[in-house]
């Protein structure tokens, strides 16, 4: 005997972009919700300030209860999959948002490589704004020629620290336009949470609420009825009807003891787990039928999975900084995402931290001689005479078609499922601008050095190995069923009822953090469904 | 400050027992942390030698308070932070109080076989060369280890003291208050003391 759930929507997952989406439609239709999840309970808000204590004195993850241990996926996977709980990964993230720029979307037509995705930056500034407005983004516009956005932040910007106050000074004697980073952290109070409190632990925890995650937006829908929220489900095949392509149910496990059966009906289904998990299920649900799985006519799903890379590099300064202000809070520039008329493709981002690489306390001089007492002490607060900047650039990786995620046969969960395998492989076009992109960025953080009278103390590459970061694609987007997995508005070309809400509809994954973004793709998404 | 060496060592070997045994502290709305203790006086014999002098007494009893409190608040097999860029769950190493207390005992046995008495009654002198020598020994750059990783209980206790805002405020003079959460109303002002 198995359990049955029943719904108008139903809603695969319970992180960032699911839970948007469920507001959505919660506000957009009168059809019942289901969301379903495969992890249980987060760590209760009550709880949060103690388990960031614990987190700052001893590394102790204050989301004990986010990973389900069998449900893990393998090869270089950029993130922690396993992520399972409700809020998913983005009860971690440092709620840092960015929008991509228009370019992005047209870099065939702008700038004559790989493709254009079948939207434009236009026709997603409104899910842009319905997504900075449900969460709560505190920014500034940026030069508008650069950075246009069809109405201004719902909260005004965090506030620049006295140390990003010099930096941004450095920044323009170095030509570079900076502004602060768009967060989704309460300038003001906000949407009945409480205003930032630069308590400066935003990665991984944030004690006041100030910070966007999504279980504020899903415990509200709960309480209010407007949503029935399964927890400890996971979700392991989507069945449809050959005859009409029509999704019929899905079918899963209770993840706690016992294991018992689900099966969750229907009118429509929305996948909105992430650009792993969304794919891997597509891929595990194959029949006699559907001998590829489902939605996977084109034989593109878990194709083109898309993110990027970066460079980072910490500058001395002749500045005095003071650690610790607000440290991760940043400055951004969108000046180098677009390509000036005849270079070499190169897109990047900016951003600049105070940082204390080389301000740190040390027990050893050059000489190796022990440092204690009072030596110790001279040492340091000669260090700190002079202040560092960290820089950091993401850069642009297209993805080849073998950027894939696999099913591992090697790998499986309790019920058997093989585990997903990841495989990032970049587009031909980058393997071959790689070294002159990297270079590019380091003669940039070279002459801003120069710019400040200062040097580049470190830098270093993200390590290729294990993966690229705010990772998306997988099931990615397009108006040619034969070379996509969805179309425009996340429907499937294969299935009217399905629907792929975020990340793994990502063409590209442009050269900036992506959450706003894919959270914006739900929400084009929802207003799909919901029509 | 006088040590009972032999209820020292007792004192230790029984509570390594205890943790091989499985007794843990309680955390996170639990009872009260049983905790660990360091011995009390040998501690504050390596911290007076190890921590600056310009602390005055007083912060430098405040720092071996947090050391001792963060000690008594470990706990071992916990779950780590998993990061970005970490499919593996990791978790908290075994106590390092034992070994530490080890290393405690093992200077004041150094103290009595070199100068005929406990580490805790030579001069300062005399404590901080032993201590420099312990650490010169060990390997590695001259960065301050996380505490966890710190290989000796002197670099422990000195990487948990400069790890702290207040060590922080200290050497810059300023009330920057790292690691706080404060009004965020303030943040484009200058911390108070701050060089403008």
């Amino acid at each position: 005997m198995s359990r049955r759930i029943e719904a108008d929507y139903c809603i695969v997952g319970s992180g960032i972009t699911a839970a948007l989406v469920a507001a959505k439609l919660a506000d957009s239709t009168k059809g019942t919700i289901a969301v379903i999840e495969a992890g249980g309970a987060t760590t209760p808000f009550k709880d949060r300030t103690l388990a960031r204590q614990r987190f700052l004195d001893y590394n102790e993850s204050p989301w004990t209860s986010d990973h389900l241990d069998d449900q893990n996926a393998t090869g270089t996977a950029f993130g922690f999959s396993p992520d399972m709980h409700v809020g998913g990964l983005a009860m971690h993230w440092g709620a840092v948002t960015p929008r991509y720029s228009p370019d992005d979307f047209k870099l065939r037509s702008m700038h004559g490589v790989f493709e254009d995705w079948p939207i434009s930056y236009d026709d997603l500034d409104p899910f842009y704004q319905e997504a900075e407005e449900r969460m709560g983004i505190s920014g500034e516009q940026g030069p508008p020629a650069i950075d246009p956005r069809g109405k201004p932040f719902p909260m005004p910007a965090l506030p620049l620290s006295p140390n990003l106050q010099q930096l941004r000074g450095w920044a323009d004697k170095a030509g570079i336009a900076m502004w602060s980073q768009p967060s989704a952290k309460n300038s003001v109070p906000y949407d009945g949470r409480a205003v930032c409190q630069r308590c400066d632990t935003c990665y991984p925890v944030c004690p006041s609420g100030a910070k966007y995650s999504p279980e504020w937006t899903l415990d509200r829908l709960v309480a209010a009825k407007r949503i029935a929220m399964h927890t400890n489900v996971l979700v392991r095949r989507v069945l449809a009807d050959p005859r009409t392509g029509r999704i019929t149910h899905l079918t899963g496990n209770s993840t706690l003891a016992g294991g018992e059966e689900v099966e969750i009906h229907a009118r429509q289904f929305v996948l909105a787990g992430g650009f792993t998990w969304t794919a891997h299920l597509l891929l595990l649900s194959t029949s006699g039928a559907y001998p590829n799985g489902i939605a996977n006519t084109s034989g593109h799903v878990g194709k083109y999975l898309a993110g990027h890379r970066n460079l980072n590099a910490h500058i001395e300064l002749p500045l005095t900084l003071y650690p610790g202000m607000n440290g991760q809070h940043s400055l951004v520039s969108k000046q180098f995402m677009r390509v000036p008329r005849g270079n070499q493709y190169v897109r990047h981002d900016l951003r600049v931290w105070e940082s204390s690489v080389g301000r740190e306390a040390r027990w050893r001089d050059e000489q190796g001689n022990v440092l204690l007492g009072s030596a110790l002490l001279a040492d340091w607060k000669h260090r700190t005479k002079k202040g560092a900047a960290r820089v950091r650039a993401y850069y642009d990786v297209l993805p080849d078609k073998a950027s894939e995620l696999t099913l591992d046969a090697g790998a499986k969960n309790r019920w058997g499922d093989p585990m997903p395998r990841l495989s990032f492989r970049d587009h031909p076009t980058t393997v071959a601008g790689r070294a002159h992109a990297e270079e590019s960025i380091k003669a940039l953080f070279k002459r801003m050095a120069a710019a400040g009278g200062g040097k580049v103390i470190s830098s270093e590459s993200s390590a290729n190995d294990i993966g690229q970061e705010h990772p998306g694609g997988g099931c990615r987007m397009g108006t040619d069923p034969a070379t996509s997995v969805v179309d425009g508005w996340g429907r499937a070309h294969d299935h009217e009822n399905l629907w792929v809400a975020g990340a793994p509809t990502n063409v590209t994954a442009s050269c900036c953090n992506g959450t706003l973004t894919f959270v914006a793709l739900g929400l084009r998404t929802a207003a799909g469904v919901a029509r | 400050m006088t040590t009972n060496r032999r209820s020292f060592l007792k004192a230790s070997a029984a509570t390594a027992a205890g943790l091989a045994a499985g007794c843990t502290t309680e955390r996170r709305g639990g009872a009260a942390a049983a905790g660990f203790a360091l011995e009390p006086a040998l501690l504050d014999a390596v911290a007076e030698v190890v921590l600056p002098i310009e602390l005055g007494a007083e912060r430098r009893a405040s720092a071996v308070a947090g050391f001792r409190a963060w000690i008594a608040g470990f706990e071992p097999a916990a779950e780590e932070l998993h990061g970005y860029g970490e499919q593996e769950v990791r978790f908290t190493p075994a106590h390092p109080g034992p070994q530490w207390n080890a290393q405690l005992a093992q200077l004041d046995a150094l103290a009595r076989r070199q100068h005929r008495r406990g580490f805790a009654q030579l001069d300062a002198p005399k404590r901080d060369a032993m201590v420099r020598a312990q650490l010169a020994r060990l390997k590695g750059g001259d960065r301050m280890p996380g505490v966890l990783a710190a290989p000796h209980v002197a670099l422990a206790l000195l990487a948990h003291w400069a790890e702290s805002s207040a060590a922080t405020d200290f050497v810059y003079g300023a009330a920057i208050g790292k690691d706080s959460c404060r009004t965020l109303a303030t943040v484009t002002a200058l911390p108070t003391g701050a060089r403008s």
